[in-house]
């Protein structure tokens, strides 16, 4: 096994797949740049930054300098004032919509020995074992149709007993699984992988079995923390083969590509900028920029003392400083709060221009459709802080005025790449959501509301169907015929 | 040419086609997909004018072509799915 297991690893990274994208030796992450722009643009005063506000709401990318001085920002009326920019831009390209998704953890084996993380090679007290066919049929099962999931991110370990083949042979699986629930039918409709960096032909595989958003973190975009944490001798020790994996995802035709980084390694500043030049070196070379953003904070996991050690801890006040920060540096991406945030930090930042959000959530092998109930450390990544139902969750978004969207028309008529930058960037994508959000949403409202869940929702589509009648009249015909079928029966009409 | 990689040099040509279609019968958003297993992947071409629904043809069993207003393009169509071939399949 050993000897098997060293040849798997010997073949993981192909060079010439990371040398292609270089415009020199050096990669795109330049450190001292980095550090540079945060400590030149210190203090700016409130006019440039009124106008870095407007530049945010035309939703054009802002600059590094633009993006530092956000960073930099102390004036506290100011910091206000960038909350409402936040949330302006969230529903200018959005509008009021949040999409749901669970994660699905398909296994724990992993060769990488990363300092702050659960599942390192290393670490004897995590009880090992990856889903099975049937196990991932039994997980769609409950999380299609239980709980009413269309979207999920499913997350891999890199490892031999999880590679390519299994990916892509668990998809097929996912998609294959459509349950009959009260008066439709439940069905995932879009899988997002969260995986290790893969090769082009690999990537190919992943695009032609119906992958959704191809998601890999960097984790910390500094070139010597990253050192530090993922040992030199293992395949995520090598920082450009993940640097680079989103340039082979875009060549491979999977143009939804997720970033991110876990926040409590190194300086957030630093990590903001970073994910800045990352966005904006994939939009240079490919016209596409990141589908979504993620900035998931360091937690505690089973027999890893790393996160009492780092000094790089986010407190919630710089938590909310990212969000607001990434919300309007890179405007038109999607952005992601997970549920190992707890209740009340989520819904603090939710108006910050939160687009996509997690419910239900379990993130043990094989813990949606077992015995159990609590949570397990020996059995998780890491503690999750929000065990919200999706029901639970559905009904307090509606409260603060938001729908709940299962909305994944985009990736099956060809809003993807490119086309959905423009579409993103001249703010109809969101009438797109809004559609779909309403469309979809009143589908899960019968198929898998609770009463008072179910209340509310149809008070608010009620609400939403007098905002479409106003602004939207063309398209206002077309969605109520679109929501009768619903009521009929019918179910995946998109706009 | 292989699936999922098209050559800025197709996507030009393609695009300049589809704005010729677009003015010439008023199609509004025209634009060129390729199957890719499940996913629909934007080729090429201009996003949709107006929130409605739009058209789905048929290119081969690789290619879509999604138009906003077909009605007048419609007459027309076997020529114009001859020549996006030719224009997507060239060397």
């Amino acid at each position: 096994m050993t000897e098997n297991l060293n040849s798997w690893i010997k073949n993981r990274i192909k060079e010439e797949e990371i040398t292609k994208y270089m415009d020199s030796d050096k990669d795109f992450i330049n450190d001292d740049e980095i550090r540079e722009k945060i400590n030149n643009n210190q203090n700016p005063d409130s006019k440039r930054i009124r106008e870095i506000f407007d530049k945010a709401l035309r939703i054009e990318t802002l600059s590094p300098d633009e993006t530092a001085m956000l960073i930099n920002l102390k004036d506290t009326d100011l910091i206000e004032e960038m909350k409402e920019i936040a949330l302006k831009v969230k529903l200018k390209v959005y509008d009021n919509r949040i999409v749901t998704f669970a994660p699905l953890y398909m296994g724990d084996y992993c060769v990488n020995n990363c300092l702050y993380c659960g599942f390192r090679t290393d670490n004897k007290v995590i009880k090992r074992r990856i889903l099975t066919e049937d196990e991932i049929r039994k997980e769609t099962e409950v999380l299609a149709g239980k709980i009413g999931h269309k979207r999920l991110i499913v997350v891999y370990g890199e490892h031999p007993l999880t590679d390519v083949n299994y990916i892509e042979n668990s998809l097929k699986t996912i998609y294959d699984v459509k349950v009959k629930v009260r008066s439709g039918f439940g069905q995932i409709r879009r899988a997002n992988v969260n995986a290790a960096p893969l090769q082009i032909e690999e990537l190919k595989r992943l695009r032609d079995v119906g992958i959704g958003t191809y998601q890999v973190f960097q984790e910390t975009y500094h070139h010597e923390t990253y050192n530090q944490v993922h040992p030199k001798d293992t395949l995520k020790g090598h920082y450009k083969w993940r640097l680079y994996c989103m340039h082979r995802s875009l060549e491979a035709g999977v143009d939804d590509v997720g970033i991110g980084v876990l926040f409590g390694l190194y300086d957030w500043r630093f990590e903001v900028l970073a994910m800045l030049y990352h966005a904006i070196e994939l939009e240079k070379k490919f016209g596409i920029g990141p589908h979504t953003v993620s900035f998931p904070r360091l937690e505690p996991a089973a027999n890893t003392p790393y996160i009492n050690q780092t000094k790089y801890a986010v407190s919630d006040e710089d938590f909310e400083r990212i969000i607001l920060v990434l919300r309007l540096a890179i405007p038109y991406t999607g952005m992601i709060l997970t549920a190992r945030e707890p209740k009340h930090i989520r819904d603090k930042v939710m108006p910050y221009g939160i687009t996509q959000t997690d419910a239900s959530t379990r993130i043990g092998i094989g813990a949606y459709s077992d015995r159990y109930t609590e949570q397990e450390l020996e059995r998780q990544q890491f503690l999750i802080g929000d065990p919200r139902t999706l029901d639970e969750l559905i009904r307090d978004l509606a409260k603060m005025g938001n729908i709940t969207s299962f909305c994944t028309a985009g990736y099956r008529c060809g809003r993807t790449g490119k086309m959905i930058m423009d579409l993103l960037r001249t703010g109809k994508e969101g009438n797109y959501c809004k559609l779909n959000a309403i469309t979809t949403f009143k589908e899960w409202l019968l198929d898998f509301a609770s009463e008072e869940t179910a209340k509310i929702g149809n008070e608010l589509i009620e609400r939403e169907l007098n905002e479409v009648k106003e602004k939207l009249p063309k398209a206002y015909p077309v969605l109520k015929e679109y929501l009768d079928r619903i009521g009929n029966g019918e179910r995946d009409l998109y706009f | 040419m292989e699936k999922g990689i098209y050559t800025s040099k197709l996507k030009e040509d393609c695009g300049k086609y589809l704005e010729k279609l677009r003015d010439k019968y008023k199609t509004g958003g025209i634009w060129i997909c390729e199957r890719l297993g499940r996913r629909i992947s934007f080729v090429c071409g201009k996003e949709p004018d107006d929130i409605k629904p739009y058209d789905k043809i048929d290119i081969d069993e690789n290619f879509i072509l999604f138009v906003e207003n077909k009605s007048d393009l419609i007459n027309d169509i076997d020529v114009i799915l001859l020549k996006l071939k030719e224009i997507l399949y060239e060397d």
